[in-house]
């Protein structure tokens, strides 16, 4: 039992030291956020209606070269600057897939071959723009949840970057923001590595085979396993053999999107009732996309 | 005299929430210098590969300065609170966290630092093959789209995917050679190892391999060898095999086999995974789980559910101490990242 709990501490800071250097990045983007972007800046720039922003968001979050510890604070200082929460979730779902490091990642963990990238990329789109819509049309309640004093009446216009102040203001808001998720952060961390110590996956695995029964089991998996999605893709193609190729996007595109980790992060950072929506609405989205895969018989 | 009462009491509250400012900016800057201690002591004692594949290294200096950096800099706005930096940058609201927000702040960094520091570091063991399963021959791959790239399921690796799931034969289509200049068996290395395959080396290492009649593996060449092994098995067959992983038995193997493995870390712990190679031992007295062995003997192979994997006959099994880095990393990260530092 000791060694077990040793074998999950090791689990555990092995993930933290991994992700702090990302969480920090994350932590400095929304900083900078925060403090250079004018309190106008969406509204001057954004089209009037909410719906039109999600097809945006999605081709942005692919120049978004964030992966999902960093993304997170990113898009609760954009949403607070004043964009729409329908785009935040596109962000959410989409910027940690469409990344060039995941990409790379993606391609060579399956021999060079670009179907499993190419469908890994279209269905994280896709999915990102039903958790958008479905964000969009509840948007009268959602929106109402979430402090947008900051664009507002903050005190924080936007800030010359020659003033020793403004580069002050980004070191303090970087600090407190670090330690704000980094805490949701360490608490995921701390769950997951309890099921990556505990969990037997065999006994996930014997759930089942069937269509339905091995996406399920995928995504619980990605969920419990909390991993990064630039390694994702290497454990993915090591359970190859036993799962179709829906099952295994399930993975790697619910993994990225949701686990406990991130979970954890989510609710420190967004008001309760959006981050219900969010993790229902994107499950739904990837189980059914990814049934619709394999009703087409892909393979 | 009410109005003054009053005020004085606010400037108390006021000195109060300076007081308290202060002192859970202290909390965080001995946080911050705890993180860039911790850090920088795996670090430098190189405990830090007993968390991280060599490639994370990088990521985890830049961490390391960037904690130093902002604990320093917390300790100039506590000792210097000049208008400028100081923690009220008059905008009207509270930029610090709550009381609970402290407290979970100070518990759950503090169970970092705390487990960090003074817990004593484990290395990954046959637990992760128990948890996880073990891949006794080579990656898979899938693929999908087009005719002329057929869809490939190979028999499971992971030994509890065969009790759970049969295979069905009759979905298998070799492969022919994708890729003109490489032979057969080189085209399905490229195939199957992904990430793993590298022209140069893996041609290199095959005829290296190919030419000789003793295989001595060492711990770097440790996956690659295991993959080119399954892929030349029948060149293989008869030859003398050299290497040495941890054992690992569970009740699918037969009372004189166990795998010797190694743990393959891609980026960290999380995504760790075991390869080994079946190893059968009829006259030898078989080590615990977790032993660290090294094992002589020569290639065969046997059936393992429709496919040929190599099994090595032991002539020896000997117990050895266990290596100071216990983790082999995917091949390409380790060129480039391993090999310079090592010169």
């Amino acid at each position: 039992m000791l060694d077990a709990l040793l074998h999950a501490k090791m689990i555990f800071l092995s993930i933290v030291f991994e992700s702090f250097p990302f969480i920090l990045l994350g932590a400095l983007f929304s900083s900078l956020v925060l403090v250079l972007i004018p309190q106008d800046f969406f509204r001057r720039w954004l089209p009037g209606s909410p719906w039109l922003s999600l097809l945006p968001a999605v081709f942005l979050s692919a120049l978004f070269p964030i992966c999902e510890c960093a993304i997170i604070p990113v898009i609760r200082s954009l949403v607070r600057k004043g964009m729409p929460l329908a785009a935040g979730a596109v962000f959410l779902v989409a910027a940690p897939v469409l990344n060039p490091v995941v990409a790379a990642s993606t391609l060579f963990a399956f021999g060079l071959n670009p179907d499993v990238l190419i469908l890994r990329l279209a269905l994280s789109a896709v999915a990102a723009l039903l958790v958008g819509s479905v964000v969009c049309l509840l948007r009268d309640k959602l929106e109402a949840d979430f402090p947008r004093e900051l664009p507002v009446d903050h005190g924080h216009a936007p800030k010359s970057l020659k003033q020793a102040k403004t580069w002050h203001e980004i070191a303090r808001h970087t600090i407190s923001e670090f330690f704000t998720v980094g805490c949701y952060f360490i608490f995921g961390a701390m769950i997951a590595s309890l099921f990556q110590t505990f969990l037997h996956q065999a006994v996930l695995l014997e759930i089942g085979s069937a269509p339905w029964s091995s996406t399920v089991v995928m995504m619980i998996l990605a969920y419990l396993l909390s991993l990064c999605s630039a390694a994702d893709a290497f454990v993915a193609a090591s359970f190859g053999a036993a799962f179709t190729l829906p099952s295994l996007l399930a993975f790697l595109v619910f993994g990225p999107m949701l686990d406990l980790k991130n979970t954890a992060m989510l609710a420190g950072c967004f008001p309760a009732r959006f981050v219900a929506v969010f993790i229902v609405s994107g499950s739904l989205a990837v189980f059914f996309l990814v049934m619709g895969l394999h009703f087409l018989g892909v393979q | 005299m009410t109005n003054v009462k009053r005020r004085s009491s606010n400037a108390q509250a006021g000195r109060e929430r300076g007081r308290n400012a202060l002192f859970f900016g202290l909390i965080q800057v001995l946080l911050l210098l705890g993180l860039a201690g911790l850090q920088a002591g795996l670090l430098l004692s190189g405990d830090s590969q007993l968390y991280q594949a060599p490639r994370m290294r990088p990521f985890m200096i830049f961490s390391t300065a960037a904690f130093l950096l902002m604990g320093l800099y917390g300790l100039r706005t506590l000792l210097a609170p000049a208008a400028e930096i100081s923690a009220d940058c008059g905008c009207g609201h509270a930029h610090t966290p709550s009381f609970q927000a402290k407290i979970a702040i100070v518990v759950l960094f503090g169970l970092v630092l705390s487990t960090g520091f003074f817990l004593p570091h484990q290395v990954l063991d046959s637990r992760v093959a128990e948890k996880k399963g073990i891949a006794l021959s080579r990656l898979p791959a899938t693929g999908v789209f087009g005719p002329e790239r057929e869809l490939r399921l190979l028999p499971e690796d992971h030994l509890f995917f065969q009790e759970s799931m049969p295979w069905d034969s009759a979905q298998a289509v070799d492969l022919g050679p994708t890729e003109t200049g490489l032979d057969e068996e080189q085209a399905r290395l490229r195939e199957e190892l992904g990430i793993w395959y590298d022209r140069e080396l893996h041609r290199e290492l095959s005829e290296d391999l190919l030419a000789r009649q003793t295989l001595r593996i060492t711990d770097e060449d440790f996956l690659d060898s295991m993959l080119i092994i399954s892929a030349y098995l029948d060149d293989f067959v008869g030859r003398h095999v050299d290497f040495c992983g941890f054992v690992f038995h569970d009740g699918t193997m037969a009372e004189n086999e166990l795998a010797v493995a190694r743990i393959a870390v891609t980026c960290c712990l999380a995504d760790a995974s075991v390869y080994g190679l079946l190893v059968r031992a009829p006259d030898l007295p078989l080590p615990p789980n977790d032993a660290w062995v090294r094992v002589q003997g020569r290639i065969q192979k046997t059936r393992f559910i429709e496919e040929d994997i190599p099994l090595i006959l032991a002539d020896s099994l000997e117990v050895i101490p266990a290596p100071e880095q216990p983790y082999v990393y995917p091949r390409l990260y380790s060129r480039y990242v391993l090999e310079p530092a090592a010169k």
